[in-house]
Order: C-alpha cells, then sequence, then structure tokens
C-alpha cells in the first residue's frame, strides 16, 4: 500500500509525551518515505504546545484551536486541516511499532471495511489488548467490554494474522478515510466531552454496512498516561462514561430493544433508590438532559434496518471463535 | 434555599435554649418558603443504633438519628461512631444549600466534616464554649472557672478530676462538685488534681489523648465556614482559643417574642413586695443555690419563685430544701408555649449563673416583657444588661453582693420603676431570619465562586459539563428520581411504548416507593447485621468460653475427686495423729505429774538440805564449841574438881578436925562431896563420847551421802569432815 497517510494527534499534554513519541512516528514515517504528514492539534488553547512544535519538530503541522474544545473537535479539526484522505488518529501517549501503517491500509482497502485499528498493547504488554472489544447487551443495558485485558480474561480472544471484527476503533488509534468521516457526520457533539464519541463512530460505519475491524499486524504501545485523569476529578470523568453510555444507547436501540431497555432503566432506577446510588442518578438525569438532542440525532440516523442485538452479537469477536482466524480462548 | 439545621436535641424531646431556639428558627425560615430541614437526634430504643425516622412537622422536615448506644470513650464523645456517615447520606439525599449546626453535643464533630467534604457551605452558631472545651462551660469540676484555652494539659486536669469524683461515689457529679458538697480529703484530692500537683503519670497519659482530640477538634471546626456567637464575649474566648476572627460574626439571637412584647408591663410596687423570678434550667452553672442563698432575708421585702427543672436530683433536693428554708416557692419545670402567661405575674428575673452564660434566652426574654433583670456582672451577662438602665448587676459569684442588689431593688424607692420603664430593643425571629438568609446566600454564592474557579482551573471543554455535573450533585435524591422517571415517562412517549400511561407507570411509582423503604431499612437492616455479627461473635466467644469453662470443671472435678480422697487421706491420719496426740497428752500429763512431784521432792530435799545445812552449821558450830568445851573442859573441870577437891578438903579438915567423929559417914558432908566429884567425873566422860558419836554419825551418814551427789558435798565435805577430824 503505497498511500500517504495524515497522522493527526490531539493534544492537551505537555511537551514531555510528543518529545517521547513523535520522534519515533516521524522515523517511521521517514522510513515509508511516502510524503506521510504529522498534524498535531494544540487543544491547550494557549498555543503553548504550536510553539513547542516549532522548535522542537518544525516538519510537524500545528493546528491551533483557539480554545480548548476535547478530543472529539479537535480531531475532527486535525482531520480538517489533514493533506492526505487517510487519517491515522493517534493520542499523544501511543508509540508505534516498525510497519504499522502498511497492514492498516491494506486492510482498509477492502470494499467491507471502514475503520480499522491496530493492535494496541496497554503499556506494551503483549497480551493486553486494548483493542479487542464488544458491546454487550444485557437485562436491557449497554455495555462494552475489552475482552483481551486482564480484567475479563476469561473471555480472551486469541489473535493471529488476520484481521479480527470489533464493536468499535478506539479513537486513540484508528485509520480511516476523511470522505467516509465527514460523510458520516463526524462525531456526534452530544458525546461531548469525553468518551463514547468513537463508539457511537463505530457504530454508525457498522450501521452503513461497513465492518470495523482489528488490524492484528499492526502493532502500536498505549502507554496510557494521558490528560484526563490527571486533571479531571474521578467522578466527572464516571460521570461523563455513563452519561455517553445512556445517549449511546437511546441513540442506537431499535424499538425492540428499547422495550427491554425501558424494563432495564426502571430496575435500575429502582436499584439506585434502594441503595441510594446518587452516581448512578447523576448521569442518568444528566443524559436526559440531553435526551432531545440525541432523538433528534436519532431521528436523522441512517435509515437501514437496525436490530442493535444481532448487530452486537455480529460484531463481538468473542461470539464467533470459529470465524476466520477468531477463537476464543477456552479456559 | 434548602436549609439544613443540626442540633442535639429536638422538641418535644428536649427543651433548653438552644432546642427551642432552633425550632422557633426553623419554623420561621419555613414560613418564608425555604425548604427546612432539620437532623437531630434522639433515645430510641424501638429502633436500632443510628437508624433514622423522617417527620414532617410545622412546615419543616426532621430526620430523628436514634443515638442508643452512648459513647464508650471520650474519642466517641468528641465523634460518635457512624453518626459522621449517616449525616452524610441524609446531606446526599437533602443536598442542603446551607448546613446550619446548632450543636454537635452527641453527635460529634465528624458531622462538620461531612458537610464541608461535600462542598455544602457550614455555619456554626456557639451557644457556648463547646468549640474548644469539651465541658462547653470552661468551668472545672470544681466549678470554678477555667482560664486555659485548648490547653491539654488543663483538659488532662479536668478530666482526671472527673475520674476521682467518679471514684467518690457521689451521684450527678458531671458537671462539678462545690466545696462544700465534699470532704475535706475528696476536696484536697480534687485540688491537688486540678492545682497541678500530684498524679503526673495518669495526667500524662490523659494529656496525650486530649492533645489528640484537641486537634482532632480543631480540625473540625475549621470546616466551619462561618461561626456566628451570639456575643462579643464568647467570641473573644474562641479567637483566644485559637478561632479565625475572620470566620466570625457576633450576632444576637432572635427570639419568638409577639406574646412577651404586648404584655403589659409591672405594675408599680408602691409598697408591695417586689415578684421575683428565676426560669431556666436548675443545674449547678444556673447558680440557683446563691439566688436561695441570698434571698435568705429577704422574704419580707420580695417573693422568689424559681422555674425550672434539672435531673440532678441530688441538687434538686438541696434546692428544694434550702427554697423551703429561705421561704422561696420551687414552680417546676415549665412550657414554653406558657412563658408569657409566667411573665404577668412576675416583676423581674433573676440570671444568677456562675458560668460566663454567652448570651441567656432568659435575658432577652425578660427585656422583651420589659421586666428588669438582675444578673452577675460576668461573661456575656452585661452585654444584654445594662446596669441601673434595664437591670443591676451583682458581683458574680458573692452571694452578699447578690442580697444588697436584691434587697435594694425591692426597697429603693422608684428604681423598679425606672429599670422596668426602659425600653430595651430585643431582636426578633423574623430580623434574626432575615440576617441569616442574607449570610446564607453568600456563603452559597462564595461556594459557587470557589467551585467555578476550581472549574476555571479544568480544560474549558469541561467547565460547562463539570459545571451541570455539580448542579445536577447538588440536587436532592428524590428530584433525581423523580426525574429519571420523567425521563423513562418521556422515552416511552417519544417510542410509544405505553410505559407512560396507566399502571405501568403507577407502577413504577409504586416500585420506587418501597425501593425508597427499602433503603431506610436496609440501613435499618445493615445496623441489625452490625448488630447481628457482633452478637454472633460474642456468642461464638461465650460458646468458647463456656467450652473452656466446660473444661476447666471437668479438670477440677478430677482435681476435686483427688483432693478429696487426699483430704480422707489427711483426715483418717489427722485422727491417727489425734490418737497419739491424746496418748502423747497423756504421758506428757503423766510426764508432768512425775515431773511436779520431782520438783515438788526436791524442793523437799532443798529445803531439807537447807535445814540440814542450818543444822550442819549448828552443829558445827556446837562441834567446835563442845571442842573447845571438850579441850578445855577437862582442865577446868580438872581445876574445879581440884578446887572443889581442895575447897572441900579445906571444908574437911576443920571438919574433921572439929568432929573426928564418922559415925555417919554416909551423912558426912565428906561423903557427899564424893558423891558430887564422882558425878562431874561420869559427866565429863558421857560428853567426851557424845561428841565422838556426832561426828563419826555426821561423816558416815546418809546427809553426807547426798551432799557428794549434788556437788554440795564440796562445800560440805569441808566441815564434815572437819567435823570428822
Amino acid at each position: 500500500m503505497k498511500r500517504p497517510v495524515s497522522v493527526v494527534l490531539p493534544s492537551l499534554d505537555l511537551p514531555e509525551l510528543l518529545d517521547a513519541n513523535l520522534p519515533v512516528l516521524l522515523a517511521e514515517l521517514d522510513r515509508r518515505g511516502l510524503d506521510d504528514e504529522v498534524v498535531v492539534v494544540d487543544d491547550t488553547g494557549s498555543g503553548a504546545i504550536v510553539e513547542h512544535l516549532a522548535t522542537r519538530f518544525p516538519s510537524v503541522v500545528a493546528v491551533r484551536q483557539s480554545e480548548n474544545s476535547g478530543f472529539a473537535r479537535a480531531l475532527s479539526a486535525g482531520i480538517e486541516a489533514a493533506r492526505h484522505d487517510h487519517i491515522f488518529s493517534m493520542n499523544t501517549d501511543v508509540r508505534v511499532h516498525a510497519g504499522f501503517l502498511e497492514p492498516l491500509l491494506e486492510t482498509l482497502s477492502r470494499a467491507d471495511v471502514g475503520l480499522v485499528a491496530p493492535r494496541v498493547r496497554l503499556g506494551g504488554e503483549a497480551d493486553d489488548i486494548e483493542s479487542i472489544n464488544a458491546i454487550r447487551f444485557e437485562r436491557g443495558l449497554v455495555s462494552f467490554r475489552q475482552p483481551n485485558l486482564p480484567a475479563s480474561r476469561e473471555e480472551s480472544v486469541e489473535l493471529g494474522d488476520a484481521p479480527i471484527d470489533v464493536a468499535f476503533a478506539v479513537g486513540g488509534t484508528m485509520l480511516l478515510e476523511r470522505e467516509l468521516f465527514q460523510r458520516l457526520g463526524g462525531f456526534d457533539a452530544s458525546f461531548e466531552p469525553f468518551y463514547w464519541e468513537d463508539i457511537d463512530l463505530s457504530w454508525r460505519v457498522w450501521r452503513a454496512g461497513l465492518r470495523v475491524v482489528v488490524e492484528p499486524r499492526s502493532v502500536v504501545d498505549h502507554l496510557h498516561r494521558g490528560t484526563i485523569g490527571k486533571v479531571v476529578p474521578r467522578e466527572l470523568v464516571q460521570c461523563m462514561l455513563e452519561k455517553n453510555r445512556w445517549l449511546f444507547t437511546w441513540k442506537h436501540l431499535d424499538r425492540t430493544a428499547l422495550e427491554e431497555h425501558l424494563a432495564g432503566l426502571c430496575r435500575l432506577v429502582i436499584d439506585a433508590t434502594a441503595r441510594g446510588r446518587r452516581d448512578e442518578l447523576v448521569p442518568l438525569c444528566y443524559a436526559l438532559e440531553q435526551l432531545a438532542g440525541v432523538l433528534t440525532a436519532r431521528d436523522g440516523s441512517l435509515d437501514a434496518p437496525n436490530n442493535f442485538r444481532e448487530l452486537a452479537e455480529r460484531t463481538d469477536p468473542t461470539a464467533h471463535p470459529d470465524s476466520n482466524s477468531q477463537r476464543t480462548r477456552s479456559n | 434555599m434548602r436549609i439544613c439545621f443540626v442540633v442535639h436535641g429536638y422538641p418535644p424531646e428536649e427543651r433548653t435554649g438552644v432546642e427551642n431556639y432552633t425550632e422557633c428558627l426553623a419554623r420561621e425560615l419555613a414560613q418564608r418558603g425555604h425548604e427546612v430541614h432539620v437532623f437531630t437526634r434522639r433515645t430510641d430504643p424501638s429502633l436500632g443504633h443510628l437508624a433514622t425516622r423522617v417527620e414532617r412537622r410545622a412546615g419543616t422536615t426532621v430526620h430523628w438519628l436514634a443515638t442508643n448506644e452512648h459513647p464508650r470513650n471520650e474519642r466517641e464523645a468528641l465523634d460518635l461512631p457512624g453518626a459522621a456517615e449517616e449525616f452524610g447520606l441524609f446531606l446526599d439525599d437533602v443536598r442542603p444549600e446551607v448546613v446550619h449546626f446548632q450543636h454537635v453535643l452527641k453527635l460529634g464533630v465528624g458531622l462538620l466534616r461531612a458537610a464541608h467534604t461535600r462542598s455544602i457551605p457550614v455555619v456554626y452558631t456557639a451557644h457556648d464554649f463547646y468549640a474548644i472545651c469539651h465541658r462547653f462551660t470552661l468551668l472545672r469540676p470544681d466549678l470554678e472557672n477555667c482560664g486555659a484555652r485548648q490547653d491539654p494539659d488543663a483538659c488532662a486536669r479536668c478530666d482526671r478530676a472527673i475520674e476521682l469524683l467518679h471514684g467518690f461515689g457521689l451521684e450527678d457529679y458531671q458537671l462539678g462538685m462545690f466545696e462544700h458538697e465534699l470532704t475535706d480529703e475528696q476536696q484536697s484530692a480534687l485540688s491537688a488534681v486540678l492545682e497541678g500537683a500530684g498524679e503526673a503519670d495518669a495526667i500524662e497519659a490523659s494529656q496525650e489523648l486530649r492533645r489528640e482530640l484537641g486537634a482532632a477538634r480543631i480540625d473540625a471546626f475549621r470546616c466551619v465556614d462561618l461561626l456566628i456567637s451570639p456575643s462579643q464575649h464568647l467570641a473573644d474566648v474562641l479567637v483566644e482559643g485559637g478561632f479565625d476572627a475572620e470566620r466570625m460574626e457576633v450576632l444576637a439571637y432572635g427570639l419568638e417574642l409577639d406574646e412577651l412584647k404586648v404584655l403589659a408591663p409591672p405594675p408599680p410596687l408602691e409598697g408591695r413586695k417586689l415578684r421575683l423570678a428565676f426560669f431556666g434550667g436548675l443545674s449547678k452553672h444556673k447558680g440557683v443555690q446563691d439566688l436561695l442563698a441570698a434571698f435568705d432575708g429577704l422574704a419580707d421585702v420580695c417573693e422568689l419563685t424559681v422555674h425550672g427543672y434539672t435531673s440532678d436530683a441530688g441538687h434538686r433536693a438541696r434546692l428544694e430544701e434550702a427554697a423551703a428554708r429561705v421561704g422561696a416557692r420551687m414552680a417546676g419545670a415549665y412550657h414554653r408555649d406558657a412563658v408569657a402567661g409566667l411573665y404577668a405575674s412576675v416583676d423581674a428575673v433573676v440570671v444568677p449563673s456562675i458560668w460566663a452564660e454567652n448570651q441567656p434566652l432568659v435575658i432577652r426574654e425578660a427585656l422583651a416583657a420589659r421586666r428588669p433583670v438582675v444578673t452577675a456582672n460576668y461573661g456575656a451577662m452585661p452585654e444584654s444588661v445594662t446596669d441601673e438602665v434595664n437591670g443591676l448587676l451583682f458581683e458574680a459569684r458573692n452571694v452578699e453582693s447578690l442580697r444588697t442588689t436584691l434587697r435594694r431593688l425591692a426597697t429603693e424607692p422608684g428604681l423598679f420603676e425606672r429599670l422596668s420603664g426602659a425600653a430595651t430593643e430585643v431582636k426578633d425571629v423574623a430580623t434574626q431570619a432575615t440576617e441569616l438568609e442574607v449570610r446564607y446566600a453568600a456563603l452559597v454564592a462564595e461556594r459557587d465562586q470557589r467551585l467555578a474557579r476550581e472549574r476555571d482551573r479544568l480544560p474549558r471543554s469541561l467547565g460547562e459539563p463539570a459545571a451541570r455535573f455539580q448542579r445536577l450533585s447538588d440536587l436532592p435524591t428524590d428530584e433525581l428520581i423523580r426525574r429519571a422517571v420523567g425521563g423513562i415517562t418521556a422515552l416511552s412517549s417519544h417510542f410509544e411504548l405505553g410505559a407512560d400511561r396507566g399502571p405501568w407507570s403507577a407502577g413504577l411509582m409504586l416500585e420506587l416507593d418501597a425501593a425508597s423503604e427499602l433503603r431506610a431499612e436496609s440501613r435499618r437492616n445493615a445496623w441489625l447485621e452490625a448488630e447481628h455479627a457482633e452478637r454472633s461473635r460474642e456468642l461464638s466467644w461465650r460458646q468458647g468460653a463456656m467450652e473452656d469453662l466446660t473444661r476447666a470443671r471437668e479438670y477440677l472435678a478430677g482435681e476435686v475427686k483427688a483432693a478429696q480422697a487426699e483430704a480422707t487421706w489427711y483426715r483418717e491420719s489427722l485422727e491417727r495423729a489425734h490418737e497419739n496426740l491424746e496418748r502423747a497428752s497423756e504421758s506428757l500429763t503423766r510426764a508432768e505429774t512425775g515431773r511436779d512431784e520431782l520438783v515438788a521432792s526436791f524442793e523437799r530435799l532443798t529445803e531439807r538440805l537447807e535445814e540440814l545445812g542450818a543444822d550442819v552449821s549448828g552443829l558445827r558450830q556446837a562441834l567446835a564449841w563442845a571442842r573447845q568445851d571438850l579441850a578445855a573442859m577437862p582442865k577446868l573441870a580438872l581445876a574445879a574438881v581440884e578446887a572443889q577437891t581442895r575447897l572441900l578438903e579445906d571444908e574437911l579438915e576443920p571438919l574433921q578436925a572439929a568432929a573426928g567423929d564418922d559415925s555417919r559417914p554416909e551423912e558426912s558432908p565428906i561423903h557427899s562431896y564424893r558423891r558430887a566429884f564422882e558425878q562431874i567425873h561420869r559427866e565429863l566422860h558421857w560428853r567426851r563420847d557424845e561428841m565422838q558419836a556426832v561426828s563419826a554419825r555426821v561423816n558416815r551418814g546418809w546427809l553426807g551421802r547426798l551432799l557428794r551427789r549434788t556437788g554440795l558435798g564440796n562445800r560440805v565435805r569441808g566441815w564434815t569432815q572437819g567435823g570428822a577430824s
């Protein structure tokens, strides 16, 4: 695959992460020699990163956001500014391995693939693969799993060399075509400030009839030293995660699933009432304040037939142990 | 505004100054449209410890926490375990915009922290010195005033002194004991502890605890955003104790005074007796004992009625006794609704407190009713009463000064009328409520600004979500549930799923009500489970102890059996020994008898010996004399015989010559002289024989043998041998 790629990195961090990880990326792109570019979106609102890049990494394209706008908007701005059609979105705490782009480009070139993510090794650990994931719909509630992380190891999926279907591509490490991104309407602003916007995008890709896959031959390490956990109170982070789960649910469940969901929701509210779980009620109320917006987005979404449960099963890498090279490790 | 009051007791359970004041304030704010919650406590054996019950009353919601377990130590007294957690749950449910603490006694300072950590502004009204004194009065156990401010040493001495009082086995000593209530010995022990002598080790340990608790108290009170002091005096003392004057404001109490304000002023004395009254608790620090003592001798010019009660039975009895003695009337407890009625028959009020009262509500009430107040020139009392204007001040703790002052008020012409005619502006509860509304609003605004500043430090894109998160987090749980249910209904309605209609929706509401109840019960259940676990642990310990005891009993039974066998053996041995003893006793008795006989014999023998000794001496003497006689006798006798002979011959010659007649020779004088001469010769021989016989007998006889055996022989031998020689 000899296509040039724009690597887009939204950045809110102090420059240390760029200093640590950009040289590896730039070296790899140099090796390719294909006019790849690196676009760093300075989301600090202060221009501090732009200045830093100018002195340390003059070859990097710096896009300055006039004020901090959050990951999705910064990434969108980067995609907008990119010269090439193929965009690899990347977090600043990700370190690429040699040859990571070629397999991704090869897989994305398939007609039925809309998004492709590399084998993302959490903390550089070979067995902890972040990019393997599934969406579950159980007892009327939607959740996601990452079976190749230690917390749910019993469901772990063994990877071969062949691409494997997953529910979503994590926004911090995915290859996409700008055209598709724009056709799908980019990221949904309902999910601001963060989390689930990439799941939503991926699900729209699936609902558009395209696949979202992990390309195991492409390897990157996620060193997980991002900003959010450092500067944002944990309760707020948790609230956003939960709030966006509800928005995703209400945006994508089909009518049948919604009936089941309504019962699940009642159960949850009753349970939260009984246990005094305000940490469940607050995000729900937050999401409800955005209900009108998300229902509008839902109404305007694709007309394709929607069977949530079926799609969730279809995209669950642990549900198809025999297909392709996918195999669920049996314990 | 959602306002929460926290108080350590509340009507109708408890009805003293702070509780009444809080109720009055809560009612006033509720009437103004605020959502008022009161978090308070009571002992309720029908509920589990720390169970909560909610009650709607006069527009307010009262949340009762059952505190059935008493603090087990000073640490728990400062911060009742579990109370802050329960308060936290309450705060989460209600999310008051401001928490106004009236008192945390019996609940704990942890409640201050619970409100603060939830970013809820904390107001604390100091009604006493609790913020710096765990006895809250700054009175020592000898009921003298404490000059220390947060001094671990002084607090430790207080603790030790209380322990000492405890050890004396007195009743109702918690507040302290007056000198006259203790023996000399008790008094000196108490003052030794309080004044710093002795008990160094015990006090050092207590100091360590007090240092720790003092630090915890200071730390908890740092959570207070605004400390309201009703008097300058209290504010000054708290600042001396380390409180930040910046966070403190002096705001006099505002009371419900409508009924008192419209009361007719007391009529002029015009020769009648002055009707004095005391209102309030009768605890020792209220000084009623001084008032009764001062009243002694005043019955001719005034009447005294004491309204109030104390659970301190011993002190109450002493007061009743004193009242009977001086002619005062003890009217007992009163209901605050009846206060105005009681004031109608009162001319003046006495507040004789011996502690630095903060701002006694009674003074405010009396002045509102235009009744002059006689009070001590101490603490914050002079802040309420202006001497010679609306009342009179006497020297604190000085019975004579109080008596003089009372007599003066009762007898000095025109004085009472002048004082009762003075109009004193007393703040009412409405004014107080307005003051508080302003402060609450300022604190909430300040808090919002602070949180906004914190949000400003977040990335800008998070500002709005963080603000919305904060706004939702500030909602009461009920409101969150209401919104969640509304959302479910909206979703259902949008997708025409039917959940918004008819029985489905009603069922959900029922489920939610049940869930709320379930939650309340689950908390009670948690307590019961904890109780159960505790009891199970205790049971298991007891079972273990019982098994140990059973084993011990079995072992002891064996031991008893062995001991019984041993005892039997000992008993038999003892019996045998007794028999032997008896036999031995008999032998001994016999031996003793023999001995006594021997001794008696010996004594007799000794006596005899002494007699014999005396005899021997006599005999020896006699012997000596006899020897002398013997030695002298032949010569003397011979000489005498010769002399006699010569005499006789001299007599014979003439006779022979004269008579020459020997016709009757036997009748002649010569013949008779011859017979006499022969008689003397025989006697001479007999005496010599006798002498020899005695010597021989002494030498050879039993006495000589005895003397030789007893050792006296050597001494005796001399003279026996001497006698024999």
